[in-house]
């Protein structure tokens, strides 16, 4: 069976969570619906100290997540990369903003610095507003046309050994022709998106698709549909998940941590910064939502409530239990086929440091499974 | 005559890979230790900073750079950037962010584009002088973006874009310079208005007064009441006595010349067609000088130039580091504020120009200055 993922995320700013949240500035550096940014929004020992937690935790890679007032993740990455030893770098990147050939070239660079430690996360952006502060005027549809264009560019700018032309509906290039490429398949693309669209240049384009965490039954119908997209172009498709676990001794405990996790972020929901409303026209949220609303909790522990709160902006859904509960409800996506498991918490850096153990029990869980599979099949 | 001794900022140069116009070269076009050493020689050698080169195929600046970073404390970083490849708001975040991490050490260096050819490589089809209309428009955007917090909005010609509100700022709210490169009178113009440092290649002590007056007249039309800092760039060739330098020279010569030079040339020849003449003032400014004579001036040499079809800083200052460092002192005299350069042998070279010839120029720098004062 392909080996599992786990992915977690950096951020260059503390976040202080024992603090009420009534402060005003949201920040994007850190994105967390709960606790108030404290210090510098680009602290470089804090952005070191979280990768190397990390890694330390058996995390294989982390997000870097962007948006039209984010810092700039290809920095960011390379600083995680230096800070760490074998911690690899998921990095998003919105096309639309870069010219493919460059922007396959930064990627193709800074693999060739850390070899091996890259994956660029595409997403095409679901909110209008958000694409606008960056002065990206196109639809939705039209934004998931030009993805399709930028890809093909972009890996051609990673293939090609000889100059090439394109001619796209988006993009044209006379003669291009890159010195620095990554062996091939060593940049692998994830893709994120909901919408049909997002799964027709999806299930083209990526090797890991990712989707936010929905109960179990929308999970296994969003990798039949991305199969399905994948299959006329012959890819085998990687799935990932993206969840929020809430850990604790007791279960009592972890759900004493959700409502209060509920309460600040409620608490912060009614004090929106100035970039609230961010991600709230992308399918994927409405799909969020739209589980939150039918009840608060899902299969044995997917808990919505908070989606309801940020109106399903981003990775909002949690697990909630034990570090054995937790671990069991993840290993229910790995039996659907999910292979790569995107964990974050609300205090980034000691949520990274409990996932610990979680990773460990789910690696053993998956272990168990797969030899108990086998015992089955040599009865 | 604003010019301050005390400013005079020494630029070198870094690559990837080991190569050269006389070092040809055909593994990774990514080095990663040999970048860090040639970095950390410039550090070693009290350079003030390296330019980091743009081309439509090479190693992407930005992840360069922010390796180099990494690798060295204090030197200064010249990323080269092309207007055009990236939306601005997202730019002025990666120099920011970029300038936060390494604590205050990176500036940009702003280079249009000259040729066609090139351009459309990376998908850019506007004229050279809509490229330069969009270069303004552009470093407004920049200037802005790292000066004054959002949020803002532009409705431009060549950019449009709403409540922009960027959340990362140069390292300590400092002035992040930019640095400008270009010789045509579209790139006069437009440089003129922006740049903190107007970049020239080595062209003789008239032709490079010729460009220093252009530049101040028209910071002058702009409303600047000083004109930018002015660098020239060079590729100095060293030896222990002039004699020697200048054996150096002709071997070099005929190097490029020769079955080495001609592989490099083929490898250029692949992403510069050559048999056209260039398309950029600026080389056709070169090869207009090589043209009158190969010796200009005190020691500088253009054959080198012609060799490699006026493309980029291609000119030599030939002699003993004492005659070098006199005739960079010759273009101080002349309004030039920062001097890059670079070799043909490009680690070993950085290593002795900081040893042998930096020293030499930083000192007899602060000799003018002590005398000058004392005569006025």
């Amino acid at each position: 069976m392909t080996e599992l993922e786990f992915i977690g995320i950096t951020a260059t700013q503390r976040v202080d969570t024992a603090t009420s949240a009534t402060n005003g500035s949201f920040g994007m550096a850190t994105h967390t619906e709960i606790g108030v940014p404290v210090g510098p929004p680009v602290n470089k020992e804090f952005a070191a100290e979280l990768a190397q937690a990390h890694e330390a935790s058996g995390f294989d890679r982390v997000l870097i997540a962007h948006s039209s007032a984010s810092i700039d993740g290809f920095v960011l990455a390379d600083q995680t990369l230096e800070a760490t030893e074998k911690l690899k770098v998921l990095l998003a990147h919105r096309p639309g903003f870069w010219a493919p050939t460059i922007a396959a070239r930064a990627y193709a660079t800074l693999n060739a610095f850390h070899p091996g430690r890259v994956a660029m996360h595409v997403i095409t952006g679901g909110d209008d507003a958000d694409q606008q502060r960056d002065g990206d005027y196109l639809t939705k549809e039209e934004r998931y046309r030009r993805t399709d264009d930028f890809l093909t560019v972009l890996r051609k700018e990673w293939e090609s050994d000889q100059p090439f032309d394109h001619d796209g509906e988006f993009y044209k290039v006379t003669g291009a022709h890159a010195s620095v490429r990554p062996e091939p398949g060593q940049i692998p693309i994830y893709f994120g998106g909901a919408s049909e669209d997002a799964i027709r240049v999806g299930g083209k384009h990526a090797d890991a698709y990712a989707f936010w965490g929905e109960p179990l039954d929308g999970i296994r119908q969003r990798i039949a549909e991305v199969q399905a997209a994948a299959a006329p172009y012959g890819r085998k498709t990687r799935f990932s998940v993206s969840l929020r676990p809430i850990v604790a001794e007791t279960e009592e405990e972890a759900w004493a941590q959700a409502d209060a996790i509920l309460a600040a972020a409620q608490a912060k929901a009614g004090n929106p910064g100035p970039l609230s409303g961010f991600g709230k026209n992308a399918v994927g949220s409405q799909r969020l939502v739209a589980v939150a609303e039918q009840s608060d909790v899902h299969d044995k522990r997917l808990w919505t409530a908070l989606a309801k709160v940020t109106g399903g902006a981003g990775n909002s859904t949690s697990l909630v239990g034990t570090y054995e509960q937790v671990a069991e409800g993840l290993l229910d996506y790995v039996d659907l086929g999910v292979t790569t498991l995107l964990i974050r918490g609300f205090d980034p850096l000691e949520d990274a440091k409990k996932y610990g153990r979680v990773i460990e029990l789910v690696r053993a869980g998956a272990q168990l499974k797969a030899e108990d599979r086998r015992a089955a099949l040599a009865g | 005559m604003t010019y301050d001794y005390d400013d005079i900022e020494l630029l070198g140069m870094i690559g990837t890979a080991d190569a050269s116009e006389i070092r040809p070269h055909d593994g990774p076009i990514i080095n990663p230790d040999y970048t860090a050493r040639f970095a950390k020689a410039h550090e070693d050698g009290g350079f003030d900073r390296v330019l980091i080169g743009y081309g439509s195929g090479w190693s992407e600046g930005t992840q360069v750079a922010a390796y180099v970073a990494q690798h060295t404390e204090r030197l200064g970083l010249l990323v080269a950037h092309r207007p055009g490849v990236v939306h601005p708001t997202l730019a002025s975040r990666t120099f920011s962010t970029m300038d936060q991490f390494s604590q205050g050490r990176v500036a940009v260096h702003i280079i249009t584009g000259g040729t066609d050819s090139e351009q459309r490589r990376e998908g850019d089809y506007l004229t050279h002088d809509e490229r330069y209309a969009r270069t303004d428009e552009y470093l407004q955007i920049l200037r802005g973006a790292w000066d004054e917090p959002g949020p803002r909005d532009y409705d431009g010609t060549y950019y449009r874009f709403e409540g922009f509100t960027p959340q990362v700022f140069p390292y300590q709210d400092r002035h992040l310079d930019l640095f400008f490169g270009g010789s045509s009178p579209a790139a006069y113009a437009v440089g003129s208005k922006h740049a903190d440092t107007y970049m020239l290649w080595g062209e003789p002590l008239k032709e490079t007064g010729e460009q220093i007056a252009s530049v101040a007249e028209q910071a002058a039309a702009a409303g600047r009441a000083e004109r930018p800092r002015i660098s020239v760039s060079f590729r100095p060739i060293l030896g222990r006595t002039d004699e020697e330098a200048w054996e150096r020279a002709h071997s070099i010569l005929d190097t490029i010349n020769g079955e080495v030079g001609k592989q490099f040339r083929q490898q250029v020849a692949k992403l510069h067609p050559q048999g056209q003449a260039p398309q950029n003032a600026g080389s056709q400014r070169l090869l207009a000088a090589a043209e009158k004579g190969d010796l200009h001036d005190r020691c500088l040499w253009t054959p080198t130039t012609k060799a490699v079809g006026g493309g980029g800083n291609s000119t030599a200052l030939v002699g003993s580091p004492e005659t070098v460092a006199a005739a960079i002192l010759d273009y101080v005299e002349i309004g030039v504020n920062t001097v890059l350069i670079r070799g043909y042998e490009p680690l070993q070279d950085a290593i002795d120009y900081g040893k042998h010839l930096l020293p030499l120029v930083r000192q007899e720098v602060a000799h003018r200055k002590a005398t000058r004062a004392v005569a006025v």
